[in-house]
């Protein structure tokens, strides 16, 4: 019966195993058909179990809202109170389909200092995070993708070699240290863009996006490296492929081959790892908004966190995941494109 | 014998070999070696440049860049580690053990670690500050619970794999028990990979936190860190700016030879994170879990 | 025709096989291939002709230097391997001299080719039916709606049922058999006159091993190809080439119309050939009948 039961390599093998951030999991769902249910199926349950996580860390912080807001001259009786008028008395999950529910529509509370309403401060800081997140990946892959193709189709070249040296060096430096430079470069010597503040769209599209070069930029380097290297692996591996030599039997240039037929399957993994780089991407953001001053989420949670201003953190966590649960939804329907089929069936 | 020659073959794997050696030391003994005291000020001999007292200048209190930076070693580092090892020890068993569940769980639990994926890093170690206790601990954990899905996922990967393969399939028709094979074949196969995602996993820990500490969080001030050395540099770069290039090289540095370790790792252990055998440079990476070894290492200086 | 004697190692034999001018001729053709230490030829010597309409089967064991001859045909020789030395010409052409652009220029219009291994020829994430219209407008000159409408035609042409809807579907969801069927409809699209056949049954299923050469025989009829057939499995030869030569460490060993050989097989290695495949009785009692 052991026996039985170990022998687990047969069902599927790893590396077919899953697609993209949230897979087609394949396998449970009998009652959910279809790559599409399967995939909502996917990020409900994975939508579940990260927001239960965000509420329990809030739930076991040692913090005590009530305290906190009363100052510690309060007394007992008075948190008590507190308490009970905040709901905070009730049962685990009571509180949270409450907080779920609220958020939901968008309500996720008031601050317990300043007293403005959680969603009211997202809302400001949201479309710095997303600018400057939005214009990093947009740099990230204007300089990641041309560099991995010119790397992938020169293999063992110079080219090859000098992205190569590039990139893994790119890989090693912090985020922070990245943007200082930059501002050394740019702002503090060349004086040709403002190192700090953020300017929304409104006001004028250079105007937003002159302040978004350098942060968005710092961001970018590491993101750019990881998708060149990427992309010139698979390239390689891709122009290797049989394929290759029957698109260029049936006489088709190599240009189209590359662009129409290589890259198209290069992309996949490439597409995959950007998934998975947009939390990363997300924190890094918290790093350089603190350096170049721009009021997005990063700067309120990290206020948040000094003062122990429980919604608010939990409000910012929240959105986070929802940012990256939304683009994990569309790397999936962008992975379902490039590649129709898992490799499953072929092999 | 012969594996470590093969694991240290290239010369940039014996030139990162060397570095963490110094690292090590650094790290062991703490601000001994430090040439001045790292906490002394001199507030008239601020931003001095290189000179023979000061090997790499003075900051904006006149303290002795080197040393500060030597100083800082232990903490950043004794840090990544402590995050590396919590990521291993609470991802790589329960990922070994998951490919054994049946499909019902299977599920849960990889949604489980998927949604752990969907936290950034960072913020979430800035929510834990807030939420807990304001300091290393808080963060030390915040941090290797997110690193413990790579360990899980390559873990279970590997299993997966090896658990295929027809000695451990034989081994089980000759009875053995699932804890025996787990501990006899699948945990000494899955190593050398897990070695490889600690390598590069250790670099990231190493951004990670000093980005932590660049923000304030974990290291408070005046104990020197690298990363809080970048933060107070960055108040005075109008001033002066080449304090700050030192300790994002250390950063770099140790990094790169972290990378450059699991590099050499993966070619002379034949492990299979990122790329099959010699080349690791050259295979593709199709699946989820090779792309978490082998390319998420320091992707962000999150 | 004439006994061949013993050993034809620079393919005396071959120029009988092609008397009428030739469509395809390869003269002394050695390529050379990378190894450890420089080079080694591991074809050589290789002469034979192929005329319009005829079907020729180039027949050895693995190794024996046929897939390699016919890549250098195709000009898709494995990276590192050279041609060393002879000539190939296509329809008067020496294609040794051919650059780029010129191969694309007779490739699918002139020369087509199917490989075994039919699936890992075509690219696994676009449609069969987008991959034969891409075909049919970049080299057949068709646009985008007069080439969807002939991709359908051509998969009906090698039959496939429901044209309409294999049309949408990618490789793996395909069998190999249909698969094979997609790569006869992308080889013969845009009218080729030689249809290169690189083992194209070997991987399939004796059932539809036979279906895929009488199609091949139909088309060949019909569209009037000539066939560069290339089999390890004499009796494949033996069902769809007129003539033949057998090859056997990187040299033609003996050539000649693939009855005659396969009656009268005088090299000793044609002859284990011959008598592993118990092809020779089924000849015989052919040629009993003809007479």
């Amino acid at each position: 019966m052991e026996a039985g039961r170990i022998s687990v390599g047969t069902r599927t093998s790893p590396s077919y195993e899953r697609r993209g951030p949230l897979g087609s999991l394949g396998k449970l769902a009998p009652a959910v058909s279809g790559r599409i249910g399967q995939i909502l199926l996917s990020t409900l349950t994975v939508a579940l179990f990260s927001t239960l996580l965000i509420f329990a860390l809030a739930y076991f912080s040692p913090s005590n809202p009530a305290a906190t807001k009363l100052g510690e001259n309060a007394t007992p009786a008075a948190i008590a109170h507190l308490n009970h008028a905040m709901g905070l008395d009730r049962g685990f999950f009571a509180q949270y389909f409450s907080w779920i529910g609220n958020a939901i529509h968008g309500d996720f509370g008031v601050s317990w200092f300043t007293g403005v309403p959680v969603g009211k401060s997202i809302a400001t800081g949201l479309p710095v995070d997303l600018s400057v997140t939005g214009v990093a990946l947009v740099m990230a892959l204007l300089m990641g993708i041309p560099a991995g193709i010119v790397a992938g189709t020169r293999r063992g070249g110079f080219l090859d070699r000098a992205i190569n040296a590039v990139s893994s060096t790119a890989i090693t430096l912090p985020v922070f240290w990245i943007g200082m430079v930059l501002v050394i470069v740019f702002a503090v010597k060349a004086k040709w863009l403002p190192a700090t503040g953020y300017v929304p769209p409104s006001a004028g599209l250079w105007a937003w996006l002159s302040h978004l070069l350098l942060p968005a930029f710092a961001l970018a380097v590491g993101v750019a490296a990881v998708v060149s290297r990427l992309l010139r692996n698979s390239l390689v591996a891709a122009l290797d492929e049989n394929f290759v030599v029957g698109a260029t039997v049936r006489g088709l240039s190599p240009r189209r081959i590359l662009y129409r037929h290589v890259l198209r399957n290069a992309l996949a993994p490439t597409v995959t790892i950007i998934g998975l780089e947009i939390p990363q991407l997300l924190g890094a953001a918290v790093v350089t908004e603190a350096l170049f001053a721009l009021p997005g989420l990063g700067q309120l949670a990290l206020t948040a966190a000094q003062e122990h201003d429980l919604p608010v953190i939990q409000g910012v966590l929240l959105v986070m995941v929802a940012i990256v649960l939304i683009c994990n939804l569309g790397i999936d329907a962008l992975l379902g494109w490039l590649r129709p089929a898992t490799r499953r069936t072929h092999s | 014998m012969n594996t470590v020659r093969r694991v240290f073959a290239s010369p940039s794997t014996k030139v990162a070999a060397f570095v963490l050696f110094v690292v090590l030391i650094l790290t062991i003994t703490g601000g001994l070696l430090a040439p001045n005291d790292p906490l002394a000020q001199n507030v008239p001999n601020h931003f001095q440049g290189p000179s023979s007292g000061n090997l790499l200048g003075t900051d904006y209190l006149g303290r002795d860049t080197l040393s500060r930076l030597i100083a800082g070693t232990r903490v950043t580092v004794l840090g990544s580690l402590a995050t590396v090892l919590l990521g291993f020890l609470i991802g790589a068993v329960p990922g070994i053990l998951s490919a054994f569940l049946g499909r019902t769980s299977e599920f849960f639990v990889m949604r489980f670690v998927d949604s752990l994926l969907t936290l950034p890093i960072i913020v979430l170690a800035v929510a834990a500050t807030g939420l807990f206790s304001n300091g290393t601990g808080a963060v030390v954990l915040a941090v290797g619970v997110l690193l413990a899905p790579r360990f899980f996922r390559i873990a279970r990967a590997e299993t997966l794999g090896f658990a295929s393969e027809q000695y451990v399939e034989a081994a089980q028709l000759f009875g053995a028990s699932r804890f025996w094979v787990i501990r006899r074949h699948i945990w000494s196969k899955a190593l050398p990979t897990l070695a490889v995602t600690g390598a590069t996993s250790l670099g990231y820990a190493i951004l990670a936190l000093s980005s932590l500490d660049f923000l304030g969080i974990g290291v408070k001030a005046p104990a020197p860190s690298w990363g809080g050395m970048l933060a107070s540099d960055v108040q005075y770069l109008y001033q002066d700016w080449s304090a700050a290039i030192w300790p994002g090289l250390a950063i770099a540095i140790t990094v790169w030879a972290c990378n450059a370790v699991a590099d050499g790792l993966r070619d002379g252990l034949g492990a299979h994170a990122g790329g099959h055998g010699e080349t690791g440079q050259e295979a593709p990476a199709h699946d989820l879990d090779s792309l978490l070894t082998s390319e998420l290492a320091g992707a962000q200086g999150a | 025709m004439p006994e061949t004697n013993g050993h034809i190692t620079n393919g005396n034999g071959a120029s009988a096989v092609a008397e009428r001018a030739p469509l395809l001729r390869v003269e002394d053709l050695s390529i050379a291939v990378p190894t450890d230490d420089g080079t080694r030829t591991t074809v050589e010597g290789v002469s034979f002709g192929l005329a319009r309409g005829r079907s020729l089967g180039l027949v050895g064991e693995s190794g024996s230097g046929k897939t390699l001859t016919c890549r250098a045909v195709l000009g898709i020789l494995p990276p590192g391997c050279t041609q060393a030395g002879g000539t190939i010409e296509f329809d008067g052409q020496g294609l040794a001299a051919f650059d780029e652009r010129q191969w694309r220029k007779i490739r699918s219009t002139r020369v087509g080719a199917v490989f075994q291994d039919p699936a890992s020829y075509l690219n696994p994430s676009l449609s069969v039916g987008r991959q034969l219209s891409e075909l049919l407008r970049v080299k057949g000159g068709k646009d985008r709606k007069e080439a969807k409408r002939r991709a359908v035609e051509l998969f009906d042409m090698v039959g496939l049922r429901e044209p309409d809807r294999v049309y949408h579907q990618i490789p793996a969801h395909l069998s190999g058999g249909m698969q094979q069927r997609v790569m006869m409809a992308m080889a013969i699209s845009c009218d080729p006159d030689l249809l290169i056949a690189d083992e194209p049954t070997t991987a399939l299923d004796v059932k539809t091993q036979g279906e895929i050469l009488a199609l091949l025989r139909e088309l060949r009829e019909r569209l009037g190809l000539a066939v560069l057939f290339v089999s390890h499995d004499l009796d494949v030869i033996a069902a769809i080439c007129d003539d033949v030569c057998v090859f056997h460490k990187g040299h033609v060993v003996e050539a000649g119309p693939t009855m005659e050989i396969l009656a009268n097989p005088t090299h000793s290695h044609t002859q284990g050939l011959v008598a592993a495949s118990g092809v020779a009785s089924r000849v015989q009692a052919l040629q009993a009948e003809a007479i």
